[in-house]
């Protein structure tokens, strides 16, 4: 009975951290794009709180939004496919949360006798869940497209399943030659394949054993994700996008599904090329030495933001919750400093420091994402195909070629 | 069973007005076989408003306003354009100092307009930053001709004979003080953009017209001199004192999307060195003539003297008295050749005032431009034509 809670447990609880962080990174773009752009961003949604505006330093945008789109007329137009019109914005959301169920985030942990793990399957065949996961995350799009009764819906998911097609091949290639390099296809394993120091100085992360596949799966994910400079099949200033119909909430969920399948892009990336929740030089066994500094060194980041938020917004209540949110992680730290080795609080502090450096990186390659995203133009249907077919997929059948010689 | 292929395989889209790239403008009935443009039919004039027929209704002096609506982003060009062609009309000639003016005013303009039309066509692109840094520099410009007419938008500062005021103590030094700051914005969209090779996959042999087609179709401006053509009236035909400084004309080779694009970009630098010629040499002196037939009389005049008040009272009511006759004058706008047609039967209202608008010679060769590319190329295309509703419609 306890494991199934468990289980249910850990659902609920990634259910509501990845749809907060989804909403929390559309204010995290919108606030990174004011910086790049010489501009604020938005900071004005506020609630009056015992007289005083309460903007959060406009953290409190996302919740507008989806009141905003709570509110709206669920429309379905006239002559749309009412099923696959409402299903499509589902599969989007559903396909793309699916995804995390086999990352890894963390080791296991042992408490009370109950085993529970940081993840929700460990399939010995990981690797070609994320391949098919990742390929049926834009059906949502296509048939969004297609079930929309409109042309610009319809040329949008018809480039949506172009862009599939062709970066498919690109990802089950890379996927392939990391499958090789490690000798496995695990997910667990390869990210415990990544705890070792390559040729004495390099950490064992899979961007030294595999850089190619590394450029490669970035690309083809970026494609995949429907993200600039790969996002044309809404390429909102040319045919509007296969959402131009839609409206309310089924638009919050296409529009949320994006920003968490950004997150989805950085956990892959994180946990086959970057070591996942592990440091470098440092094995999985003595992780406790390091678990201090990983709070510490996480702490740092809110107070630093604090410190802008108050001198900068003037933002006393976005002040409050970074200050204290990194006044509790440096707590932690200290915390873990005092605690022995083997208690069952220190093993939780442990696997709580590896989430944060599992989180931290994914949050620096969501970064360039959005870096990427606020720079470069759009490419063109037609340049996107050939890149894919002509430039990536040649590459990607080389970088087997080289992987396979590596191993001989 | 051909025609039924033909109905699958075609498609027909409405693209525009209510279109995020098509401004609101105009529309695109375009023809579809996948994503290649089959056909492209062109419709516009969702911004007419007359402009033709209410300048008749109205004294020659009081139509500065309307011509502030024609290149909403570049007005003073319109309004030095206009104010030219009266001139020439009647045969005035106006002070240095003016001429200065209103060179130093068109440049800016100029500068104004090209970094408009950028960022509107990179933001289209995807480039969304680019367009942000260039309103930036565009509104370094827009403050300082804020300062000087009043207006971002609507400055309708030249007048027949002269101009509405004369500078402001140290604007020529706040001019000079933002040019480098305009410059480093150039330079940002070089970086960003110039040498981009998404940018360039975007730009480059999309949207090309060759030199014959682009001179049949009556282009000009930035748009000609893409496809090679060295044509530029300032050069060609200098009017107010283009003759007197130093710069050059910039000319494409292919006549696509990029040439337009650096054209635009090096005219801009022309522009920032015409700005700096024109600041040096600038005269002291009035800005008006001194025949009040044509310019209103002094404040003090009109309430202290009764000649006075009949000569502001007939300038108002009666308008210019402009000799009979018809005069083509053009200038070169940012866009291109703007030119006035004007026909006087020697009364205050002006018979005809034609606009040659280099929009809507333009718009006429976006057919050309995009058919057999993709729908995506519309975008870049129609962003580097710089259609403006306003002028094209009129």
């Amino acid at each position: 009975m306890i494991p199934v809670l468990i289980e249910i447990l850990k659902v609920a609880l990634f259910l509501a951290v990845a749809l907060t962080a989804g909403a929390i990174l559309s204010w995290v773009e919108r606030r990174m794009s004011g910086f790049i752009q010489d501009r604020l961003g938005p900071n004005r949604a506020n609630i009056v709180l015992f007289g005083r505006n309460i903007t959060l330093g406009g953290l409190l945008h996302p919740v507008a939004d989806g009141l905003k789109m709570l509110f709206k007329e669920d429309f379905i137009p006239e002559g749309a496919n009412r099923l696959l019109f409402v299903l499509a914005p589902f599969l989007a959301m559903f396909f793309v949360l699916m995804g995390f169920a086999s990352l890894p985030v963390a080791e296991s942990i042992n408490i009370a006798g109950y085993d529970i793990r940081f993840h929700f399957f460990d399939f010995n065949v990981g690797m070609l869940f994320l391949f098919a996961v990742s390929s049926l995350s834009i059906f949502g799009a296509i048939l969004g497209g297609y079930s929309s009764n409109n042309k610009w819906a319809l040329l949008g998911g018809v480039r949506a399943a172009a862009q599939l097609i062709s970066y498919e091949t690109v990802i089950g290639l890379v996927l392939l030659s990391v499958a090789l390099a490690f000798n496995t296809l695990s997910v667990t394993e390869i990210l415990q394949k990544q705890d070792s120091v390559l040729f004495g100085f390099l950490p064992g992360w899979g961007i030294f054993v595999q850089p190619l596949s590394f450029v490669l799966l970035f690309i083809a994910l970026l494609a995949e994700g429907k993200r600039a400079p790969f996002d044309i099949p809404e390429g909102e200033s040319e045919i509007i996008g296969y959402f131009v119909e839609y409206s309310g909430l089924k638009f919050a969920m296409f529009f949320l599904s994006e920003f968490i399948e950004v997150v989805f892009i950085g956990a892959v990336v994180t946990l086959l090329f970057l070591g996942g929740y592990h440091i470098p030089y440092l094995s999985s066994e003595n992780y406790f030495l390091a678990t201090p500094y990983v709070f510490f060194v996480a702490g740092i980041l809110p107070l630093f933001l604090s410190y802008f938020a108050l001198r900068y917004h003037k933002s006393a209540s976005f002040f409050v919750i970074l200050f204290f949110s990194g006044v509790a992680l440096v707590f932690f730290g200290v915390v873990s400093f005092i605690l022995p080795q083997g208690s069952v609080f220190s093993d939780i502090l442990v696997r709580a420091s590896q989430i944060l450096v599992f989180c931290m990186k994914t949050g620096i390659v969501v970064f360039i994402l959005f870096m990427i995203r606020w720079t470069l133009p759009r490419y063109r249907f037609d340049q996107l195909l050939r890149i894919g077919w002509e430039r990536l997929v040649p590459l990607s059948i080389l970088n087997i070629l080289l992987t396979g010689l590596f191993l001989l | 069973m051909s025609d039924l292929k033909e109905r699958v395989q075609e498609i027909t889209i409405n693209m525009g007005p209510s279109h995020p790239a098509m401004h609101g403008t105009i529309r695109l009935l375009v023809t579809l076989d996948g994503e290649k443009v089959v056909k492209c039919d062109t419709q516009i004039g969702y911004l007419h408003r007359a402009f033709e027929k209410m300048c008749e209704a109205n004294v020659w002096q009081a139509n500065f306003p309307y011509t502030d609506r024609l290149n909403y982003v570049s007005p003073l060009m319109n309004n030095v354009g206009y104010a030219q062609a009266v001139e020439k009309l009647i045969g005035i000639e106006i002070p240095e100092r003016t001429k200065y003016i209103r060179t130093l005013l068109c440049e800016l303009s100029r500068v104004a307009d090209h970094l408009t039309c950028i960022a509107a066509a990179s933001m289209e692109l995807g480039a969304f930053t680019v367009f942000l840094y260039c309103m930036e520099g565009r509104d370094l410009i827009w403050d300082r001709i804020e300062e000087l007419t009043g207006a971002r938008v609507t400055p309708a500062y030249v007048r027949i004979g002269g101009l509405a005021r004369d500078l402001p103590d140290g604007f020529n030094e706040r001019v000079i003080s933002i040019l480098p700051r305009i410059e480093k914005v150039i330079s940002d969209i070089d970086e960003l953009l110039t040498n981009n090779p998404i940018f360039i996959d975007r730009t480059r042999n999309t949207g090309v017209i060759s030199a014959d087609d682009a001179i049949e179709l009556g282009f000009t401006g930035p748009c000609l001199r893409s496809t090679g053509v060295k044509h530029d009236l300032r050069k060609k035909q200098p009017y107010l004192i283009y003759d007197r400084f130093d710069f050059d004309v910039p000319v494409g080779t292919n006549g696509d999307n990029y040439d337009r694009y650096m054209v635009r970009m090096e005219e801009m630098r022309q522009s920032i060195r015409i700005i700096r010629q024109v600041i040096k040499d600038i005269p002291r002196g009035k800005i008006n003539i001194d025949n009040t037939m044509y310019i209103l009389p002094q404040k003090d005049e009109v309430y202290k003297t009764i000649e006075g008040v009949v000569n502001h009272f007939k300038l108002i009511m009666d308008g210019i008295q402009v000799p009979a006759g018809e005069v083509y004058d053009a200038t070169e706008a940012a866009n291109g050749e703007l030119g006035f047609y004007l026909v006087s039967d020697g009364g205050g209202k002006p018979v005809k005032c034609r606009v040659r608008s280099p929009s809507f010679a333009l718009m006429q060769g976006l057919e050309k431009m995009v058919v057999g590319s993709y729908l995506a190329d519309i975008i870049p295309t129609f962003g580097s034509i710089n259609m403006i509703g306003g002028e094209c419609d009129r």
